[in-house]
């Protein structure tokens, strides 16, 4: 109440010695009176009331548009710089007042998001890879983030999965035998694991040994093998046969390891053995390079007998031609999960014969490559100590030791639920859990250990005492030790204290600064050495930085600022863009996130986020980018040819496809994409009952043509003027990021296609449209012939693009927009990085110097 | 005398020891007769003292005592529970590509031969395959499977006929080739 009644007096005061009635009298009322309202803007009933949020959003506006220039309009009289200046002083002074009466911070209270609750699990508990995020309801999105305070609600529905979640991770990090399940290798073959009535007997796949063809089981040619169940019983797949795959995985077809579903959650070590060749009817020969063979955890549904479900892809690994690789992988396998195969490199063939449908001859009149693998072993589940460290986490160092009361602990029975698999669970020998002798003393010794670690800060006796209460009720009411621990400890992993960002209002104390720090670069709560020393800003920023956890940071970052999360938002149009594959997806993020980490490592400047002279390729990419010389599917930093139109993230077949839907590009979405995300200038929405540009789908007439007619309209033309430029230099990439100088069609009067890169496997129906024109002009009137023409003339305002960067990454830091009395303090990161060179590694350091980044 | 004990060692073997006869479904070509062979080797209760690969028929050689378990002299276990060990020990050993059956009531002159042209069957597994679709029909006494494809089932043409057997490959997805 105070504060409104201080912002109505501020209002009222300002308003007699205000200078702008004159200028809007002079320069403005014109166009934005009553009866003309340009931009739905009336500077006549606008009022001076600067603590409704609408009206303080416009003021802001009108003092960006006049300070720019951009208002009044060029076409009308420019109002001379004293009185710009009278003006424009006069706003930034009232603005940032009016907003400086909000004392309490602007960072508002805050929870985690499901990235940050899952990954604050995993690295508290050390439990690295449990699975909690699906478990959580969506988060939303405010100011283009996810962990914005202006996005993060709560319900009943968020509180209930919490519960579920606590739950889940106690059962995982409650030990409850006294000794580890023993570590076992298994070694796995593909024969034995996997639909071997689809892929070998009809013609998918053939056996191999020594690099040959298993004579025990020649290849399908004209006749496919018959009885799958009399070769399983002569255990012809169960002579551990290296097994070559030619056929892609696709709707109705995929490839995992089904003799194998973990039981115990935990860590593994998973070797796999690949190699590639040349099939020729009957021939092995050497490969056309380096293929590249896929791994991926999946998990199965029920009982195994519904299939299973993609987890998470683990990489994709080189199979070289004719030699045997073997690849070291140390992964987290949670309860049900195998692993899947996919032969990612190859085009989607499919050699499986029904009567005249399918490859003719089979294998034996099949000519292409193919990817083998040899063998998968898993060893697991390893345990560098027993209990495991979330068992200590709970229950430090209290002896496991054989229940005998009448009470005991909730034990589920494990039991390999899948039908089919070969691993089988340790029998349990009674039911075995802590039991200290004076049980509340020590609940009080845990929970002073337990509870300053979950809440990311000291915890006061007071609340300590809460749950100690909590315990003697659970033990009082005949609970056992660990039920009654349970108990508190799933309350705490359900508190606003877990659960919330706890910061003080202003200057953030030495625990909210950790934490700020740690949820920014790791995505994650602070570990000892942050909590300890958060005050050591270059020393910690750059071992958060160097530590492998920063890689959240950068996924989660550029999933939102870049929104890569929505990568598979939509699958290209299989007619128009054939080559696409999931493995070319994965690449495209792969390259995008490489290149930010490369930016930060090498600490290059923000020319770089949309001009280098290298990118992060793979060969799929690469071919992808017309660019040779690369082999294999690890991604590395390649130097490109001179003159060519890759480099920056502008060009990253990442961006194009997220900015593009399945079947067209639009120099709209495109455009308003760079301004609102490279130039941090997001374009106004588009005024109601306005049509949308509906594409041409079958690609006769071009979106400029479209555009054209839409700009002819006065209403429209202004903003299109801003918006549609940068969407027209990136008209020289398609859906997928492919580049092109004319677009592809499916009209019949088009050109024939060249196959260019595109693999001699996949068909290709589509036909050449109309020519793509990826000039443009800009709103100032600089024009550009190109992409080429375009990225240099972006790239020359460095100060554009950092301050947009800083500004992106400021809100991601910090969890709340940009306020109009920030912009000083934003200005001065800015230049402090520029006068250090404007890398962005410095703006890193910059940003948590700021007191922006210290300041609640 | 070492060689006097070996010797009434193995007499006295000989005296504990029982032989069962059967036929016998699996021996689809010559080559399962050491697949045979050698899985009975895993067996230690039991031998194999005959293997008739023309008459399909085989000759178990066995101590009750280690056969059967519980077993009492007694009381000696009837002639049917011996051979649903041995079957089960069988089963187990093949993996279920060898099954006991009795032995042919039918003499021989009586037995039809039929000879079926099979598409290609280059691999053990599928020769197997087409062979288990007609071994076990009821009829069929013997058959057999070569490396041209060529089956051969010795019928009872009271109980089956080539129609029959033609229609079980087919249902097994196997391809047929006019002769």
């Amino acid at each position: 109440m105070m504060k409104l009644l201080a912002l109505a007096l501020l209002a009222c005061g300002l308003q007699a010695a205000e200078p702008t009635a004159a200028f809007f009298d002079t320069h403005c009322i014109d166009c934005h009176d009553t009866d003309t309202h340009k931009g739905n803007l009336d500077l006549s009933v606008l009022k001076q009331n600067f603590s409704d949020a609408e009206n303080f959003a416009k003021w802001v506006k009108i003092h960006d548009l006049i300070e720019s220039g951009e208002m009044p309009p060029k076409k009308k009289t420019r109002p001379p710089a004293a009185d710009v200046s009278a003006v424009t002083g006069w706003l930034k002074t009232t603005l940032i007042k009016a907003e400086q009466l909000d004392t309490a911070g602007r960072t508002g209270v805050r929870r985690l998001t499901r990235s940050e609750y899952e990954n604050t699990v995993r690295d508290l508990f050390d439990l690295p890879g449990i699975a909690l995020q699906a478990g959580l309801p969506a988060d939303g999105s405010a100011h283009g983030f996810d962990n914005n305070s202006d996005a993060l609600d709560i319900s009943h529905v968020n509180l209930a999965r919490y519960i579920e979640a606590a739950d889940k991770t106690l059962d995982m990090a409650i030990a409850t035998r006294p000794t580890a399940p023993a570590s076992e290798i298994v070694r796995l073959s593909l024969a034995r694991n996997y639909e071997p009535d689809i892929m070998l007997m009809q013609g998918d796949a053939i056996l191999l040994r020594d690099k040959k063809i298993d004579p025990v089981f020649p290849p399908a040619g004209e006749y496919g093998h018959v009885n799958q169940g009399a070769h399983e019983q002569l255990g012809i797949f169960d002579r551990m046969s290296s097994v070559g795959v030619f056929r892609h995985e696709d709707e109705s077809w995929n490839a995992y390891f089904r003799h194998f579903a973990a039981l115990y959650p935990g860590r593994y070590r998973v070797r796999a053995s690949f190699y590639s060749f040349q099939w020729d009817q009957g021939k092995i020969l050497p490969s056309r390079g380096t293929e590249a063979a896929r791994l991926s955890v999946v998990q199965f549904n029920d009982n195994g007998r519904g299939g299973q479900h993609p987890s998470y892809v683990l990489g994709y690994y080189d199979a070289p031609s004719l030699e045997s690789k073997v690849h070291n992988l140390d992964v987290w396998l949670n309860f049900k999960e195998t692993l899947g195969f996919n032969v990612a490199s190859l085009a989607p063939v499919v050699l499986y014969r029904v009567g005249t449908w399918g490859q003719k001859d089979r294998t034996m009149g099949f000519t292409g490559p193919c990817i083998a693998n040899d063998w998968v072993e898993i060893e697991g589940p390893l345990h560098d100590v027993w209990p495991p460290r979330s068992h200590t986490l709970l229950f430090g160092d209290l002896p496991l030791t054989e229940f005998k009361g009448s009470r005991p602990p909730e034990r589920k029975l494990l039991k390999q639920e899948v039908i089919g698999t070969k691993n089988k669970p340790e029998p349990e020998k009674g039911i075995w859990t802590v039991e200290p002798a004076e049980p509340l003393v020590a609940a009080d010794h845990l929970l002073a250990q337990f509870l300053p670690k979950a809440f990311r800060r000291p915890v006061g006796d007071e609340v300590r005492q809460q749950y100690l209460a909590q315990v003697d009720a659970r033990l009082k009411a005949g609970d056992c030790f660990e039920t009654a621990m349970r108990w508190v400890y799933r309350a705490a992993l359900c508190s606003p204290d877990f659960l919330y960002h706890i910061e003080p209002a202003n200057k953030l104390d030495d625990q909210a600064l950790a934490a700020r720090l740690s949820y920014f670069l790791w995505n994650s709560a602070p570990d000892a050495e942050l909590l300890q020393h958060p005050r050591d800003f270059n020393n910690q920023v750059e071992r958060l930085l160097n530590d492998p956890k920063s890689q959240r940071f950068i996924d989660d970052f550029l999933g939102q600022w870049l929104k890569l999360r929505a990568i598979g938002a939509n699958d290209p149009d299989k007619k128009l863009y054939p080559e696409f594959s999931p493995y070319l997806q994965d690449s495209m993020v792969a390259e995008t996130r490489a290149y930010f980490r490369e930016l930060i490592e090498q600490n290059l400047d923000a020319g770089s986020l949309v001009q280098s002279d290298f990118a992060m390729l793979n060969e799929k990419l690469a071919v992808h980018y017309g660019i040779s010389g690369v082999s294999g599917p690890k991604i590395r930093r390649v130097a490109l040819p001179k003159d060519c139109a890759r480099g920056g993230f502008l060009t990253q077949a990442a961006v194009l496809k997220v900015t593009a839907n399945g079947t067209t590009t639009s120099p709209v979405v495109r455009g308003a994409f760079v301004m609102a995300r490279l130039l941090g200038k997001p374009p106004e929405p588009p005024p109601p009952n306005v049509p949308a540009v509906e594409p041409d789908v079958q690609g006769a007439t071009t979106i400029r043509e479209l555009l054209d007619k839409h700009r002819a309209d006065a209403t429209c033309a202004s903003c299109h003027a801003k918006i549609d430029p940068p969407g027209f230099a990136m008209e020289s990439f398609d859906v997928i990021g492919g580049f092109r100088d004319r677009y592809r069609s499916l009209h019949e009067k088009g050109d024939p296609a060249p196959r260019g890169s595109i693999d001699p496997k996949i068909g290709i129906s589509f036909k050449l449209g109309p020519k793509v024109d990826a000039s443009g002009q800009f709103a100032d009137e600089r024009k550009f012939g190109g992409i080429a023409d375009f990225k240099t003339m972006l790239a020359a305002d460095k100060h554009q693009l950092l301050s947009n960067l800083a500004q992106q990454l400021v809100i991601y830091a910090t969890g709340r927009d940009i306020a109009f009395s920030d912009r000083a303090a934003l200005n001065n990161i800015v230049a402090r990085t520029e006068k250090q060179g404007g890398g962005i590694r410095t703006l890193l350091h910059e940003i948590v110097l700021s007191p922006l980044f210290q300041t609640r | 005398m070492k060689h006097l004990l070996l010797v009434l060692s193995l007499i006295a073997l000989q005296l504990q020891a029982d032989e069962s006869k059967h036929r016998i479904i699996g021996l689809s070509e010559p080559s399962r007769e050491q697949d045979l062979r050698e899985q009975v080797k895993t067996m230690p209760e039991i031998e194999l003292a005959a293997c008739n690969f023309d008459t399909a028929e085989v000759t178990f050689r066995y101590d009750p005592a280690k056969l059967m378990p519980g077993y009492n002299p007694k009381k000696p276990p009837a002639p049917d529970a011996i051979t649903r060990r041995l079957e089960d020990l069988l089963r187990a050993a093949s993996n279920g590509t060898f099954t006991l059956v009795p032995l042919s009531t039918l003499p021989a002159d009586k037995l039809q031969k039929i000879e079926i042209q099979c598409g290609l069957l280059d691999c053990k597994g599928c020769r197997y395959g087409a062979y288990i679709a007609i071994a076990k029909l009821d009829g069929v006494e013997r058959a057999t499977v070569n490396e041209t494809a060529l089956l051969t089932a010795w019928i009872d043409p009271a109980k089956t006929n080539r129609e029959a057997l033609e229609a079980a490959l087919k249902k097994g997805h196997v391809e047929l080739k006019t002769l």
